[in-house]
C-alpha cells in the first residue's frame, strides 16, 4: 500500500518562514549568535512541527462503511472506524470529495459518522481518504491519502412532482383497502436515516440506544399495483420524481413496476424489490 | 469533567511571553514605554478582577499607538535604536493585550515576544538571555499548542488540556535539542558585512602606570579574562604578567612595545588559552610567552620580556604556550637599573640603610621595610611632587603601583636591575571549567628582581597584597562556569570553531572501534535493559504473528490494500465482492471460505491447510502485484 502525505504551509507558517529567512539573513551579516540561535529555534520549530504531525497522523486505520441507501443531494452519514497508535492522535480532519468531519482525539478506538452529500445518481468511487490535521502548531497542514477503493450507487434524490403513471387497482386490494381504512399502519422495520424525513419517522429509542438516528417505516398490505414508465423520460428531475413516487408507494404497500428503456422490472414490494428499483433509477 | 478553553491558556502563556523579555530588558528600555506597559498591565489586572474588562476596539488602538510612533521617531538616534524600537514594540504589545483575544490577536503577541527576544539579543549578550531564552522557547511553544486547539475546538477537556500542556513541554524539549544541533552546525561565514558590537568594556590596566593617578581598579569586580588550563603544572599562587614596564619619565612607567621571535627554554611549561571579557591590548601570561597562536580574533604576538600584545583590541581567543621558571633575561638587565637623578640623591641614605649581604637579603629587607612602615590605601590622596619621594618620605600610604615603584627604585640605587611588572595576581580556580577567573579587581603591580645565573624572580612589596587564589561558593563557580560555556560556545562561536567541532567528530568516527569501546558496569546493564526489551518485544510480535489464524492475515492484509471487510458483512459477503473485484482469485478466495467454515462451525481444525493456503495466496499476491 501506497502511502502519500501532503504538505501545506498556513498564513501563518509563512509568516515564520518569512520570519526566519530574515533573522538568517540578519545573523549571516552581523555574525551574532544570538540571531543564530533565534534562527536556529525557528528551524528546530519547523522541524519539530513536522515531527509532531506526522506522528499525529502515522499510525491511524481508517474503516469506512457505507449505510444502505445513499440519495443524491442529501446528506448521508458513513461510519468510520478508526483505530489509532499508542499515542493519542489530536485534532484530525476526515475529508473526501464530498465532506468531511473532525475528530478532536483519537485514542486507540473511535467511531464516529462522516456526512458525505453526493451531488447527483449513479455509481461513485472514493479512492482515498484525505486524514488531515494542522496540528501541533498550526504552520503546516499535513495530509495523510489513505488509499480507500469503495463504490457506492448513489440513487436518484427523491423530489415530489407530476410523475407520468399507470395504477392497476386490483379485486383484492380494493377489499383490503376497506378493511384496512381507518386502521394503523403496522411495524415493518428500520431504514437508515435520510436528510429532510419527517421527524415523526425518527426512531428515537433506536437514537438513544445505539446512537445512530433511523427511520420507522411502516408497512401496508399490498392493495394495488403502480406501473411507472420511464422509457420517454430523460431529464434528471423526472427521475428524482419518480423515484419519490417510488418510495410512497411501496411505502404504501402497493406493489411497483417499472419500465426502464432497456429493462422492465415486474411489479413487487419489500426491501429487496425498493433495492431493485433504486439501482435501476440510479444507473438509467 | 471540568472544561477548559485553550484559547484562555494560549492567551495567559501568550502575556507571560511578552512579559518575561519585556523584565528582562526593563533597565535598557525607554521610560515612556515601560509607563505605558505598567499603566496598561494595572488597567487590565483592575478590570479583570472586576469582571468587566472590555477589549479595546482596533481604531482606539491605532489612535493610541499613533502618538508614540511620533515619539519614537522623534527621538531616534543610531546608537538608541534598539531599545527604542523594543520600546515602541512593547508599548504595541500592551494595546494588545487590551484588544481582543481572537486566534489571530493571540499569534501577534507570540509574534510581539518573539522580537523582543530578537531584539535582546542585538542588546544583551549576557547568560541571562539564555535563561530568559529557553523559557520563552517553553512559553510560546505550549501556547502554540493550546492557540491551535483554540481554532479547532472552543473548550476541551481538562484532562487533554493536560495532555496538551505536557506534549508542548515535550515539544520544547525537541525544540531546544534541535535549537543546539542548527546551532552548531550552521554555516557560518568568515566575514560578515556588519560586525555586531563587541559589549566590552575597555580594562584600566594599560601600557602606562602612573603611581600618582587614583584608580578604581580594585573595586571593581568585572571579569576581565577567563585563562583555561589546557596542560602542564598549575601554579598555586599565580601572577598574571600583562606589561613589563622599562622606562619612568616625570612619575609614569611605560612599557616598550615590539615582536620578539618565539623562544624556547628548558623547564616546566604550560598550554593555556585566554579568552578576553573586557577590550585588552595585552594578554596575561601566567610566566615568560613561549609560543601564542590566534584561534580567533585579533593577532597576539609575543612582546618583550614575556608578554603578548594583541594588534587591536577586540573579542577573540588565544593559546599561549608558558614557561613556568625564573624568567630567562632578554634585555640586558644593565638596562633596569635607571633612577632618576632628582630621586637618587633622595633614595641614597635610605637604600644603604637597608643593603644586606647579598642580594636575596638586600631584597628582603627592602620589602620587608616597605610592608612594615608604610600602609596599603586605594585612596592616598593627591602627590605633591615626585608621586615615589612623596609616597617614602611624606605620606607613608599608597597602593601597589607605589610599593612596586618605591621598591624597585631602592633596589635600582642599590645595584640590583629591577622593573615593575603589572597584571592580575591571584583570581579564582574554577575547578568545573577548569580555569582561573581573572576580575578587574585583580588588577596588580608587582615587581622582578634579577638575579645573575638565575633570571628574573618575581616580588610583592604590597602588604596582604600578595597573589591568593580565592575560593568562591560552589553555585558562584556554577554560575561562572555557565557563564563560561555560554561565553565559549555561544557569543564567540565562529567557522574556527564550527571546522574544530566538525574535525574532532570526524576524528573521533575514524577512530573509533567497537573493540575500544569499553562500557562502565551500569551502563551496560542499562545497554543490555534496552537490548532485551527490544528483543522481547520483537519475539512477542512474531509469536502474536504466528498465533494469528491465517484468514485474519488475510484480513489485515487486504484492508492494508484498500479492501477492509466492513463490520457489517459476513466473511461470505466479503469474499464474493473480493471475487468480483479480482475474479482471477475467485478460486482461492473461495478456498479460503470453506476453510473457514469448516473451522468455524464444524469444528475442524484447518489451521495447518490455511497456512498453506496463506502461502499460495501470499505467492500469488507477488505474482499479480496486489
Amino acid at each position: 500500500m501506497k502511502r502519500r502525505y501532503r504538505v501545506r504551509i498556513t498564513l501563518a507558517g509563512y509568516l515564520l518562514v518569512a520570519l526566519t529567512l530574515a533573522l538568517a539573513l540578519a545573523a549571516v551579516n552581523t555574525g551574532n549568535n544570538l540571531l543564530y540561535l533565534v534562527t536556529a529555534t525557528f528551524l528546530a520549530l519547523m522541524t519539530v512541527s513536522g515531527l509532531f504531525s506526522w506522528f499525529n497522523l502515522r499510525g491511524v486505520r481508517v474503516q469506512l462503511e457505507p449505510p444502505k441507501e445513499i440519495f443524491a443531494a442529501t446528506p448521508t452519514p458513513f461510519r468510520v472506524d478508526l483505530k489509532g497508535p499508542l499515542w493519542p492522535c489530536l485534532f484530525l480532519t476526515l475529508k473526501t470529495p464530498y465532506g468531511k468531519t473532525a475528530l478532536p482525539f483519537l485514542k486507540r478506538r473511535k467511531t464516529t459518522e462522516l456526512w458525505l452529500t453526493f451531488p447527483s445518481r449513479g455509481s461513485y468511487r472514493l479512492e482515498s481518504l484525505e486524514l488531515s490535521s494542522g496540528y501541533p502548531l498550526g504552520f503546516f497542514r499535513r495530509a495523510r491519502f489513505i488509499p480507500f477503493n469503495l463504490e457506492v450507487l448513489v440513487y436518484p434524490c427523491p423530489l415530489s412532482g407530476p410523475i407520468k403513471e399507470e395504477g392497476v387497482e386490483t379485486e383484492e386490494g380494493r377489499a383490503r383497502e376497506a378493511f384496512r381504512r381507518g386502521e394503523p399502519e403496522d411495524w415493518a422495520g428500520l431504514e437508515p436515516y435520510r436528510e429532510g424525513a419527517p421527524l415523526s419517522r425518527l426512531a428515537w429509542k433506536s437514537l438513544a440506544r445505539w446512537g445512530k438516528p433511523q427511520l420507522k417505516t411502516f408497512e401496508a398490505p399490498s392493495y394495488g399495483e403502480l406501473w411507472l414508465d420511464l422509457r420517454g423520460l430523460r431529464s434528471e428531475r423526472e427521475i428524482s420524481f419518480a423515484t419519490q413516487r417510488i418510495l410512497e408507494a411501496l411505502q404504501a404497500g402497493q406493489k411497483v413496476g417499472l419500465r426502464l428503456p432497456k429493462k422492465t422490472i415486474p411489479p413487487g414490494s419489500g426491501p429487496s424489490h425498493r433495492k431493485i428499483l433504486l439501482e435501476a433509477l440510479a444507473r438509467a | 469533567m471540568p472544561e477548559v478553553r485553550p484559547l484562555s491558556w494560549a492567551w495567559a502563556l501568550a502575556l507571560g511571553g511578552v512579559l518575561l523579555p519585556a523584565l528582562y530588558l526593563f533597565k535598557d528600555l525607554p521610560l515612556w514605554s515601560e509607563v505605558f506597559f505598567v499603566g496598561g498591565l494595572s488597567y487590565l489586572l483592575l478590570k479583570e478582577g472586576r469582571g468587566d474588562f472590555k477589549p479595546l476596539a482596533l481604531k482606539a488602538q491605532l489612535l493610541i499607538l499613533a502618538p508614540f510612533l511620533g515619539l519614537t521617531f522623534y527621538t531616534f538616534t543610531p546608537e538608541t535604536l534598539v531599545p527604542d524600537l523594543l520600546g515602541f514594540l512593547l508599548v504595541l504589545a500592551t494595546l494588545k493585550l487590551l484588544g481582543e483575544r481572537a486566534p489571530r490577536d493571540i499569534l501577534q503577541l507570540f509574534l510581539l515576544g518573539g522580537l523582543f527576544l530578537v531584539g535582546a539579543a542585538v542588546w544583551r549578550l549576557d547568560l541571562v538571555y539564555g535563561l530568559v531564552f529557553v523559557l520563552e522557547v517553553a512559553l510560546t511553544v505550549t501556547g502554540l499548542f493550546f492557540l491551535y486547539a483554540g481554532k479547532e475546538v472552543p473548550v476541551l477537556p481538562q484532562r487533554t488540556a493536560f495532555l496538551l500542556l505536557a506534549l508542548g513541554g515535550l515539544a520544547t524539549l525537541g525544540v531546544l535539542l534541535l535549537t543546539v544541533f542548527y546551532f552548531l552546525f550552521l554555516p557560518r561565514p568568515q566575514y560578515t558585512f556588519w560586525a555586531s558590537s563587541w559589549g566590552a568594556s575597555r580594562t584600566g590596566l594599560s601600557e602606562k602606570v602612573a603611581p600618582g593617578e587614583v584608580s578604581a581598579l580594585k573595586e571593581d569586580p568585572t571579569v576581565a579574562f577567563r585563562v583555561r588550563w589546557i596542560s602542564g603544572p598549575r601554579p598555586k599562587k599565580p601572577y598574571f604578567r600583562v606589561f613589563v614596564y622599562q622606562d619612568y619619565r616625570r612619575g609614569v612607567w611605560q612599557a616598550r612595545s615590539y615582536k620578539r621571535p618565539p623562544s624556547h627554554t628548558k623547564g616546566p611549561w604550560a598550554w593555556l588559552e585566554v579568552l578576553p571579557q573586557i577590550e585588552a591590548v595585552g594578554l596575561p601570561v601566567p610566566g615568560y610567552a613561549l609560543k601564542v597562536k590566534t584561534l580567533k580574533g585579533p593577532r597576539a604576538f609575543l612582546a618583550p620580556e614575556g608578554t603578548v600584545r594583541l594588534s587591536s583590541p577586540g573579542p577573540g581567543l588565544w593559546r599561549i604556550k608558558v614557561f613556568l621558571g625564573p624568567l630567562p633575561p632578554e634585555t640586558p638587565p644593565s638596562q633596569f637599573l635607571e633612577v632618576p637623578v632628582t630621586l637618587k640623591e633622595d633614595l641614597l641614605p635610605l637604600a644603604k640603610r637597608l643593603e644586606g649581604g647579598g642580594p636575596w637579603e638586600t631584597v628582603a629587607r627592602v620589602l620587608a621595610y616597605l610592608r612594615e612602615n608604610y600602609t596599603y590605601s586605594l585612596k592616598p590622596g593627591a602627590p605633591r611632587g615626585e608621586p615615589v619621594r612623596w609616597f617614602l618620605f611624606e605620606s607613608h600610604r599608597g597602593h601597589c603601583e607605589y610599593f612596586a615603584s618605591a621598591a624597585v627604585f631602592l633596589l635600582r640605587t642599590l645595584g640590583l636591575p629591577a622593573r615593575v611588572v603589572g597584571g592580575y595576581a591571584g583570581g579564582e580556580w574554577n575547578p568545573l571549567g577548569g580555569y582561573y577567573l581573572l576580575r578587574e579587581k585583580d588588577a596588580h603591580t608587582w615587581i622582578e628582581v634579577f638575579f645573575p645565573f638565575q633570571g628574573w624572580v618575581p616580588f610583592d612589596p604590597t602588604p596582604l597584597g600578595g597573589a591568593t587564589l580565592k575560593r568562591s561558593a560552589w553555585w558562584r563557580s556554577l554560575w561562572d562556569y555557565l557563564q563560561f560555556k555560554w561565553s565559549y560556545w555561544v557569543i564567540t562561536y565562529d567557522l574556527g570553531k564550527q571546522l574544530r567541532l566538525v574535525r574532532g567528530l570526524s576524528q573521533k568516527m575514524r577512530s573509533f572501534s567497537y573493540s575500544k569501546l569499553a562500557l562502565k558496569g551500569s551502563l551496560r546493564i542499562w545497554l543490555g535493559l534496552v537490548l532485551v526489551l527490544v528483543l522481547g518485544a520483537g519475539a512477542w510480535r512474531a509469536w502474536r504473528w504466528r498465533k494469528e489464524p491465517p484468514w485474519e492475515k488475510f484480513l489485515r492484509y487486504m484492508a492494508r490494500r484498500g479492501h477492509p471487510k466492513s463490520s457489517s458483512q459476513t466473511f461470505k459477503e466479503y469474499v464474493e465482492e473480493l471475487a468480483c473485484s479480482f475474479p482471477e482469485a475467485r478460486s482461492l478466495f473461495e478456498e479460503l471460505l470453506s476453510l473457514y467454515y469448516r473451522e468455524a462451525y464444524g469444528g475442524e481444525d484447518t489451521r495447518k491447510d490455511q497456512k498453506k493456503w496463506w502461502s499460495k495466496f501470499k505467492a500469488f499476491a507477488r505474482q499479480r502485484k496486489f
